[in-house]
């Protein structure tokens, strides 16, 4: 019986891992820092935040809109350019690009595609998700070993450089 | 007869050319060179990693997909430019006509070494970033002149070398190149085959930049600049919003 689940226990082994050898190596890569989608899909506005990590930007009527990578959307009053007010702040997860037609600014959400109703920043409005409009991050960017994305734990909203043992994905 | 018929075909190309001022489309604003989104004629167009995807805006609170254009190799940006999209690429700048806006045609490419690219244009001029960095494997750190009279057979004008360009604008006469840690540098590009070098800002770092009516818009890692310029092609700042 004792032999039965030894045997068991190698063939389980050898099934997950097809390639390697039974030793473990421990190498440097990258490894996918998971949000859910539960909380990514919390799009929100309120006062306006510091400016931290400031990315694209977007200029529409007097408005100036700025993009704090992966967390959402500062909106300015720009009508006196030597004095730019702060007006709220839109909480969009993972988000890096915008554009805005009439009153509706487009975001990415993660994968989702966001049209949200900006009429008053304060108080905006999502009115249409689009889900999976963007292709699921399945690597980093950095070249590399890392270890295999698992969709079933979220989306992909950072990577950790850090010692993976045994990484199956490399590119 | 003859001026009025000149001056009616001159309003209508130019509302052509504006795209959004047309009325039944929706108006919009203005993004970097860095953008992966743009809206034209009442379509928004989106890049992402390997595709050009095509939406339907007309009714603005609800986009509808339309069409997705594969393309083979990564995107980084796209800009609108007279009835067309320049998609700057790792492989090289794609030439999209939108002239039938739910089925953007390939209309040619200008292909180069693996980098990073975002790109702008004006008149016969397109310019081209192409940047070594972490994301963007191999590569050189140059800003390409392009000419692209024709627009079928893109051509390379002039490269000068840069140190990590990543945005760029035209304001006018001149161009602002964004080069990330290093700051920016302003061009005179009177002349696109032989542009001059006229300021580099070394004191803030630069990534994305909007020049409009005449003011400057930057953002880079310590916060976002705002700078006026004039024909006289001096900057002068306006206000900064800095970083916590």
């Amino acid at each position: 019986m004792k032999k039965l689940l030894l045997l068991a226990a190698i063939i389980g082994i050898n099934a997950c891992n097809p390639d390697s050898s039974m030793t473990t190596e421990t190498v440097k890569g990258y490894r996918p820092v998971y949000a859910s989608y539960e909380t990514l899909r919390k799009v929100s506005s309120g006062s306006p935040q510091k400016l931290r990590k400031p990315g694209k930007i977007y200029t529409k009527d007097k408005y100036l809109y700025i993009n704090e990578i992966g967390q959402g959307i500062h909106v300015f009053d720009n009508s006196d350019k030597t004095k730019p007010k702060a007006i709220a702040f839109i909480s969009i997860p993972a988000n890096q690009d915008i554009s805005i037609a009439d009153n509706i600014l487009y975001a990415d959400n993660a994968d989702d595609l966001v049209a949200i109703d900006i009429t008053n920043p304060l108080a905006i409005k999502v009115v249409k998700r689009i889900e999976k409009a963007f292709p699921y991050p399945s690597h980093p960017k950095q070249n590399g070993k890392f270890e295999c994305v698992d969709p079933s734990k979220g989306y992909v909203i950072d990577w950790q450089y850090t010692d993976l043992v045994n990484p199956k994905c490399s590119r | 007869m003859k001026k009025i018929l000149a001056i009616l075909l001159l309003s209508i190309s130019i509302y052509a050319c504006k795209g959004d001022a047309v009325s039944v489309s929706p108006t919009s604003g203005t993004g970097g060179s860095t953008a992966r989104f743009t809206i034209a004629n009442g379509y928004l167009y989106i890049v992402d990693n390997q595709s050009l995807k095509t939406y339907n805006i007309q009714n603005t609170s609800n986009p509808i997909f339309v069409k997705k254009s594969s393309l083979n190799t990564v995107v980084e940006s796209i800009f609108p430019f007279n009835e067309h999209l320049l998609v700057g690429t790792q492989n090289g700048m794609y030439i999209f006509n939108i002239s039938s806006p739910e089925n953007p045609q390939f209309v040619s490419v200008y292909s180069h070494i693996v980098s990073c690219d975002p790109v702008v244009a004006e008149g016969n001029y397109a310019y081209v970033t192409l940047r070594n960095g972490t994301n963007c494997n191999r590569g050189q750190n140059v800003l390409d002149v392009i000419d692209i009279k024709d627009l079928k057979t893109p051509k390379l004008l002039n490269s000068y070398p840069m140190q990590s360009p990543h945005g760029l604008g035209i304001g006018g006469n001149l161009l602002f190149v964004t080069e990330g840690d290093y700051g920016m540098k302003v061009f005179d590009r009177t002349n696109p085959a032989a542009l001059k070098q006229l300021s580099y800002f070394q004191d803030f770092a630069a990534v994305d930049v909007i020049p409009q009516d005449n003011v400057l818009i930057i953002t880079g890692k310590d916060g976002l600049y705002q700078y006026s310029y004039n024909e006289q092609k001096e900057l002068k700042l306006l206000s900064k919003i800095g970083v916590e």
